[in-house]
């Protein structure tokens, strides 16, 4: 499991994760994720397209570090998963709270959008 | 060979028209993402989009087994066993922890807002909405977990359910 993080010029900190969110790869980003979505203003835009799979581990990180970025007044959205990783948002709800965008412009447009 | 575990049948026991394949994983944190890479080398047959459901559901299974079966799964193993039918797919995690029956297992409350929602506890909830049965069975001090499918997904439109 890779991350990667670039802070864009407006503010809002891009987060992309590469592999598998499962057991292992949750544990392996987690402390890393939660350090980088508590650290700034909490405006955070979390790249998926890189990740191949994601269990109800992974749905539990991302939840937890998008209340972080709520508790800093920010948001998290997240960018493109894949149709898998998608289905799982889907079926676990997710995707009623926590915003997913098709493409870039989208989310960085709907990161500063007030929820 | 995959990683992780040995084969117990040494591939396919083709009993009629029912193909069976087993094997076992050493208990710890690289067991669900070995079972679910086994699984992926041995299923045949199967739509991308039903052995992603496959893989989740056996992941979930699996995490769970690791994560609260033992106080210490140090030395215990998990045993997959994947069974395919022409119409349908079952899948049984055998544990030797603590018994625990998936069926009883209260879903997460339903969060409306970020506010309100709680990280964990989705992982049942996704294999219960997957799966077209879960059973459960407790024998000889282990957990039997098994969860079936419709090997198509069309399949579950045109066979009734309440059979």
């Amino acid at each position: 499991m890779q991350l990667q993080h670039e802070d864009l010029e407006d503010g809002v900190r891009m987060i992309r994760l590469d592999g598998r969110l499962d057991l292992e790869g949750s544990e392996a980003v987690d402390l890393k994720l939660t350090s980088l979505c508590g650290t700034r203003k909490g405006f955070v835009i979390i790249d998926m397209s890189g990740v191949e799979f994601m269990s109800s581990i992974g749905v539990s990180v991302i939840v937890r570090v998008a209340r972080a970025c709520m508790a800093r007044q920010g948001r998290l959205v997240l960018l493109t998963p894949r149709p898998n990783v998608h289905d799982v948002l889907v079926r676990t709800s997710i995707d009623q709270i926590i915003p997913i965008y098709p493409d870039l412009p989208a989310a960085r447009a709907g990161v500063m959008t007030p929820a | 060979m995959g990683p992780g575990g040995m084969d117990i049948l040494g591939g396919i026991a083709d009993a009629g028209t029912m193909h069976v394949h087993e094997r076992v994983f050493p208990a710890d944190r690289s067991a669900p993402r070995a079972a679910t890479a086994w699984l992926r080398s041995v299923m045949l047959g199967l739509s991308a989009s039903r052995l992603d459901d496959a893989e989740l559901c056996l992941d979930e299974l699996v995490t769970n087994v690791i994560r609260y079966a033992w106080d210490d799964p140090g030395g215990h193993v998990v045993t997959v066993r994947v069974e395919r039918t022409p119409l349908e797919l079952t899948i049984t995690v055998e544990d030797d922890g603590r018994a625990f029956d998936p069926r009883q297992a209260p879903p997460p409350p339903p969060a409306h807002s970020l506010d309100e929602a709680i990280p964990g506890g989705r992982g049942l909830m996704l294999v219960k909405a997957i799966a077209q049965r879960l059973d459960y069975e407790r024998r000889d001090g282990k957990n039997r977990v098994t969860f079936g499918f419709y090997r198509d997904r069309a399949t579950i439109d045109r066979v009734p359910t309440d059979r």
